[in-house]
């Protein structure tokens, strides 16, 4: 008796999930054909992939299959939905790390660095250096700081007369700035914000080694004097503990502050003598959410964006030299209202950017950079007459070539510590740069 | 295409299922058929027309060899031969050519990748060619039917390697009931959960582990638990949708998995592990060879070259000789030496298995030897950052529930519960089946990590 029951009621639940299935299937399956395809994600705070092209080629390589795949995902109904029951689910049974990223108890999402050996980038540096003649005394002969009109193109270097002052912090600096987690020094400290027992190395010690190990090598090639080290992980972190944020909450990016911070102490061992400036904040966007955010979506909290702006900032001309394309302005607003607000800065990454700018001077920059530094151009301007902005994860040009044409003044290396650890694209440049170009 | 995508469960499924049961009687296999090519093509456009014609090829000589064996022609041999040179060249071409390549420096490099299934679609179409040798079963007249055997979609790229006589009878004539289609659902929902919650999961917990510059020895252990997960999660799982997807079209595959982590003995493990392959070594080259009925001296050899060539199956690279050499050595030991200690004790027995199989996984999941080496120096302290560290507890708080729910999973427990639920509760047990597919789902939309692991199989 029992067991005849027992066997109807297992049917009707088999008959239940069954029907429930198939409904499911056929329902999303429909719904994926008809609705509109979104393409962008509000929550995760990305541009979607949209349907690929549909060629011989892309199918029988099969990356057209692939593509569809990522596309369905990306565009299906209720994605936000999924995504956030997703996401719950995980940090309910406990994980706190997506991608290599987790909430800090303070609610910063803070990212996972894995320190690399950069003993060969800074060789390459060191020998960019000299094939550039940046760091000789004839070229930094030729940096000017005295004002020789206001005339945008600048004369021609090296007729001008040098003022003493411009030899002070030398003729390059190498800028890495800390993540958020590595303004921390000691291990215990940052393993009370994060997660206990988070395996991470810790940045604030492999920056430390870094600086000083270019250092022993910057004193062998005799380059100590052309070459400042700017080691901002100190005057970030008091800011910090100021209470002052120089870290977005859920991107790997500073702040508009922390980017000053770290500008002023640059340009207190390389441009001493240039008068400061003093900025007004202007919040552009109240809703920032980064694109840390789209690994855990549940933890997000907002942040603002925020530009700083001087009456006395120099006009600009940027030209996006890949595209053709020139603007009148550092900041972009297609940048702000797209997938990622940072983009508010230069409209976020490209090969190579020059601006020129109305700067009383003719000193010119040439800026090896990540995204970090999209958010410290804008203090560099009223300084230089010119500036040349290359991002080696995009650039495939000569770089030895276009800084002995560009006849800089100083080459500043800007780079956020994880992408500089991480990214070899740098080394990859350098080395294509110097392939058989070196004199003897 | 794979079972755990978004375009598989909800467009090629649903398409499939529609025209699949609005089609007559007569249509059903010619349907199957396409959306089966169409499967296949969507994972290998290039390598369909080498499926198609090794389709060809065996469907001649099964009729060939037919013929034959009712003329009582002595070609037949050569017959039988030919068909098998074909399968196996094929698979060795297109399988370990590289591997030769790569060992024996002088052959000249070709580059060919592997064609997904090519493994599994062969050993099928060497069953049904050596059954219709052996008189076992009829040759397939139907081209149709036939060329269903070798490329139905539910088990064409992962298994379970079905032989002929299993489905001869269902290719023709089978009960399409709506209650056979709900329990190829529901086993298809199963399947899909220990892929997607516990195999990806343990699957991402190895690989974080994996990029560890230094581990501690119980992060060793955690390695290898969380690889043996993995890797059973990621099998039975799939073989769980394959035979529930077959379920849902009226056929009934074999059992692939038996609960193999609940084994007595290694002999007993391979029993319940991949049983379809262990049924296809031992019907077609252990029992062929003598099995276990000659000189003890040649069954030991007979072991061998069986565990060898097992071992290979599973991928070109030398590191599955030595896994499979490794499990001869165990199951010769078994059987000579240790076999009846297991028998008095058997939870002796089940502890040593489960030490042996998840110091062989850790073979088998490194194609670099001295790689597997280190990590098994590891698990003993050789070459390990000290015992425990704080790591360790992060990562068994990130994964502890799931490891507890794998655990149990690995046993008869949770099947048995869910049984009793559906016959006392059964709307809450349908609930909660239809519950964790939606989580499924949300999983295979939010998460990126979702590998294949039987590409080099």
């Amino acid at each position: 008796m029992d067991s005849q029951k027992d066997k109807k009621n297992s049917a009707l639940a088999i008959r239940i999930i069954a029907l429930v299935f198939v409904t499911l299937l056929l329902s999303f399956g429909i719904l994926i054909l008809v609705l509109p395809k979104a393409e962008y994600s509000s929550l995760e705070k990305r541009v979607l992939s949209k349907h690929p092209a549909l060629t011989s080629n892309s199918v029988l390589s099969g990356s057209y299959m692939e593509d569809v795949e990522a596309w369905i995902s990306d565009t299906f109904p209720g994605r936000s939905l999924w995504v956030r029951l997703s996401s719950g689910l995980r940090s309910l049974f406990g994980i706190s790390e997506s991608d290599d990223t987790v909430l800090s108890k303070d609610d910063y999402l803070i990212e996972r660095f894995t320190e690399a050996d950069k003993s060969e980038v800074q060789d390459l540096l060191i020998r960019f250096l000299k094939a550039t003649g940046i760091s000789s005394e004839s070229s930094s002969g030729n940096s000017s700081g005295s004002s020789i009109g206001g005339s945008v193109d600048g004369s021609v270097g090296g007729s001008v007369d040098g003022s003493a002052s411009d030899s002070v912090g030398g003729s390059a600096s190498i800028l890495i700035v800390p993540d958020a987690v590595g303004t921390i020094q000691s291990d215990a400290e940052l393993s009370s914000i994060l997660p206990a027992g988070f395996p991470t190395d810790n940045e604030s010690d492999w920056l430390e080694q870094f600086y000083s190990s270019f250092k022993e090598k910057l004193d062998a090639a005799g380059m100590t004097e052309k070459v400042a080290l700017i080691d901002s992980r100190d005057a970030l972190a008091a800011e910090w503990i100021k209470g002052n944020q120089v870290y977005y909450r859920t991107d790997h990016h500073w702040t508009t502050k922390g980017a000053y911070t770290a500008f002023s102490l640059w340009k207190a061992t390389v441009l001493p003598n240039e008068p400061a400036l003093t900025y007004e904040a202007h919040e552009v966007c109240s809703s920032f959410y980064g694109t840390l955010s789209a690994r855990l979506p549940f933890a997000s909290v907002s942040d603002s964006v925020e530009i700083y702006h001087s009456d006395k900032s120099p006009e600009v001309l940027v030209n996006y030299e890949e595209e053709d394309r020139i603007t009148t302005s550092l900041y972009s607003a297609d940048g702000l209202t797209g997938g990622d607000p940072y983009e508010v800065f230069l409209g976020g990454n490209y090969p190579i950017i020059t601006i020129r700018t109305t700067a009383k001077t003719d000193r010119k920059l040439l800026l090896i950079k990540d995204s970090y530094a999209n958010a410290f151009i804008g203090f560099l301007t009223p300084y230089y007459s010119e500036i040349t902005v290359i991002d080696p994860r995009y650039y495939n040009g000569d770089l030895l070539l276009l800084a002995k044409q560009g006849r800089f003044d100083h080459l500043l290396i800007l780079y956020n510590a994880n992408t500089f650890s991480e990214d070899s694209s740098l080394q990859t440049v350098l080395e294509a740069a110097l392939a058989g170009k070196e004199e003897p | 295409m794979v079972f755990s995508s978004l375009v598989f469960l909800f467009l090629f499924l649903p398409c499939t299922l529609i025209l699949y049961y609005l089609v007559p009687k007569n249509l059903k296999n010619p349907v199957l058929l396409l959306a089966s090519l169409f499967f296949y093509s969507w994972g290998e456009p290039v390598y369909l027309l080498l499926m198609i014609l090794s389709i060809l090829v065996n469907y001649a000589f099964g009729l060939l060899i037919e013929r034959s064996k009712a003329l009582a022609n002595p070609a037949i041999k050569f017959e039988l031969a030919l068909a098998v040179l074909w399968n196996i060249g094929a698979l060795f071409f297109f399988k370990y050519y590289a591997l030769m390549q790569d060992t024996f420096r002088f052959l000249p490099v070709l580059n060919v990748a592997l064609p997904i299934g090519i493994s599994f679609y062969t050993f099928q179409a060497l069953s049904y060619v050596v059954d219709v040798y052996r008189g076992k079963n009829a040759a397939q007249k139907s081209f149709i039917s036939f060329a269903l055997y070798i490329s139905m979609f539910p088990q064409l790229i992962a298994g379970p390697i079905v032989r002929y006589s299993d489905i001869e009878s269902s290719l023709s004539e089978r009960p399409a009931t709506f209650m056979n289609f709900g329990l190829g659902v529901d086993r298809f929902i199963r399947g899909l959960a220990m892929k997607v919650f516990l195999a990806n999961n343990f699957g991402q917990l190895y690989e974080t582990l994996q990029t560890m510059p230094e581990k501690t020895v119980l992060l060793f252990w955690l390695s290898a638990i969380a690889y043996a997960l993995q890797i059973y999660f990621d099998f039975a799982g799939y073989s769980e949708m394959a035979i529930g997807l077959g379920s849902m079209f009226g056929f009934r595959f074999p059992k692939n998995f038996d609960h193999p982590y609940m084994a007595t003995s290694v002999t007993d493990f391979w029993r319940r592990w991949h049983i379809s392959l262990g049924t296809w070594f031992r019907e077609y080259v252990y029992i062929p060879l003598g099995g276990n009925r000659v000189s003890v001296f040649r069954h030991i050899l007979n072991l061998l070259i069986v565990w060898m060539l097992t071992g290979l199956w599973h991928g070109a690279s030398w590191n599955f000789l030595l896994w499979g050499l490794y499990y001869a050595i165990l199951l010769i030991l078994e059987k000579y030496v240790f076999g009846r200690l297991w028998a008095k004790v058997p939870a002796l027995g089940r502890i040593v298995t489960l030490f042996l199989v998840i110091i062989g996984w850790v073979f088998f999941s490194h194609t670099n030897i001295s790689d597997a080496w280190a990590s098994i120096s590891g698990l003993f302290g050789v070459g390990a950052a000290g015992f425990a560290d704080s790591a360790v507890w992060y990562y068994v708080k990130s994964y502890g529930i799931l490891m507890i729910v794998g655990i149990t999973a690995c046993t008869p427990v949770i099947s048995k519960g869910y049984r009793f639920l559906l016959s006392k509760a059964p709307v809450l047990g349908a609930v909660i089946k239809v519950v964790l597919f939606i989580l499924c789902v949300a999983a295979l939309i939010f998460e990126s990590f979702n590998p294949f692991l039987y590409f080099r199989f």
